[in-house]
């Protein structure tokens, strides 16, 4: 049992990737001690936009009308072909800052950003409520009737309207919950599994070979890890896209 | 013996993925029978397929 | 009709095609060398590619437009690499030197 606990103290916290660092901090005792604190979390953002605005900038081909037109037929299928149109900007921007985070986690020694709550709560409570306005400044009060559904009984009515509601106000945390906790499982995976193989590698002359195996399924699953990075960034755009439509259309 | 316990309720714990894992299998096997019935709805079929796939995977 | 009758006869005349000026030819000359001076100073060949202004101009001539390549995509990975390296080996990395946790 003590070579046990000794093996297991071996193995850091896979939850330290995502801890949160100040790099730059200003602490001055003016205005009720105000602290303006560049983090780590702060910074990787930074170079994520930077990197969006200068390929956006720089590409003038192949990069940029592929992502295009992917996002351009999202939109265009998902909310209107003619009234849909002016959202596109909103979206192709969400797509490219969530799918440039996702990637600079990708890389080794890089930092996930959006594997925190904090960031992706801000971004989905922020599109539903402003979803929301959006469907009360154009319908009025009659946006209302999102909650109603078309031809039930009334007796059922109050029943449905409640759920109704309750899925329509769990939108703000399913959106935001499902790219993090994707982002981060899919990290911590990849922390044990590497960090196994690491331990079994460096034990032995003929572990170093047998943790090849085990490495093989490292790579495997970095594959995926990149693929869930598209994948997560498009169904975040997808849903935006058909919580728009329902504040439009109402169903 | 405590510790022993800790590390198989960690494994344990990591059945739960078992749910996640037939779900993403039914999704893709509902898109290949859809895809072999008709054929045409292909693109369609499959950006279901891809948020039906999140939807699994968020989950697990 | 007498207006007719005008036109008919300078129809009649022929024109003055050469003259004892224009056997010399001695103007046209000069001029043509000048213009074939020009025309052998200008630049031959296809059109050299046009630099891209700005900062990263040079950048994007490199490696977009015309001849695209991955290149970028790896630049930021090295970019990031490094400065991520330099972040962990700060805040983790030198304190389990000699020690494994």
């Amino acid at each position: 049992m003590v070579s046990l606990s000794n093996s297991l103290s071996f193995i850091s916290s896979p939850l330290d990737q995502f801890e949160i660092r100040t790099l730059l901090s200003l602490d001055a005792p003016i205005l009720a001690n105000m602290e303006i604190t560049v983090t780590n979390i702060g910074f990787y953002l930074i170079v994520g936009v930077s990197i969006a605005f200068i390929l956006n900038g720089l590409a003038t081909n192949y990069y940029q009308i592929t992502i295009y037109a992917t996002i351009h037929s999202i939109v265009v299928n998902q909310i209107n072909r003619t009234k849909g149109q002016i959202y596109f900007p909103f979206i192709f921007s969400l797509f490219i800052f969530i799918l440039v985070n996702n990637l600079i986690g990708m890389i080794p020694y890089g930092f996930a950003s959006t594997s925190h709550f904090v960031l992706t709560f801000s971004i989905s409570f922020t599109i539903v409520l402003g979803a929301t306005i959006l469907g009360l400044q154009k319908h009025g009060l009659e946006f209302f009737s999102l909650f109603v559904p078309a031809g039930c009984p009334l007796a059922l009515l109050p029943l449905l309207v409640l759920v109704e509601f309750l899925s329509y106000v769990s939108r703000n945390v399913s959106l935001g919950l499902r790219l993090a906790a994707n982002i981060v499982a899919g990290h911590l995976l990849l922390h044990i599994l590497s960090s196994l193989t690491y331990n079994i590698m460096t034990s032995g002359f003929i572990f170093f070979f047998m943790a090849l195996l085990p490495l093989s399924f490292v790579i495997a699953f970095s594959g995926l890890e990149l693929a869930i990075a598209f994948i997560q960034s498009q169904v975040f755009v997808v849903l935006t896209c058909s919580y728009i439509k329902d504040a439009l259309e109402l169903h | 013996m405590i510790q022993a316990s800790k590390i198989i309720g960690t494994g344990l714990a990591t059945t739960g993925l078992i749910g996640a894992g037939v779900g993403i299998g039914v999704v893709f096997g509902a898109l290949i029978l859809g895809v072999a019935r008709n054929p045409s709805l292909r693109g369609q079929l499959f950006s279901y397929a891809i948020l039906g796939f999140a939807f699994a995977e968020a989950t697990g | 009709m007498s207006f007719i009758a005008k036109r008919g006869i300078s129809t009649l005349i022929p024109p003055k095609v050469a003259s004892p000026a224009g056997l010399g030819a001695a103007k046209d000359a000069v001029r043509m060398s000048r213009v074939v001076d020009f025309y052998t100073k200008l630049p031959k060949g296809p059109a050299p590619p046009r630099k891209t202004p700005g900062l990263l101009g040079g950048y994007q001539d490199k490696y977009f437009g015309k001849k695209a390549s991955g290149m970028p995509i790896v630049h930021v990975i090295v970019g990031i690499m490094a400065i991520g390296y330099a972040q962990a080996y700060y805040f983790h990395i030198r304190h389990h030197k000699n020690n494994a946790h």
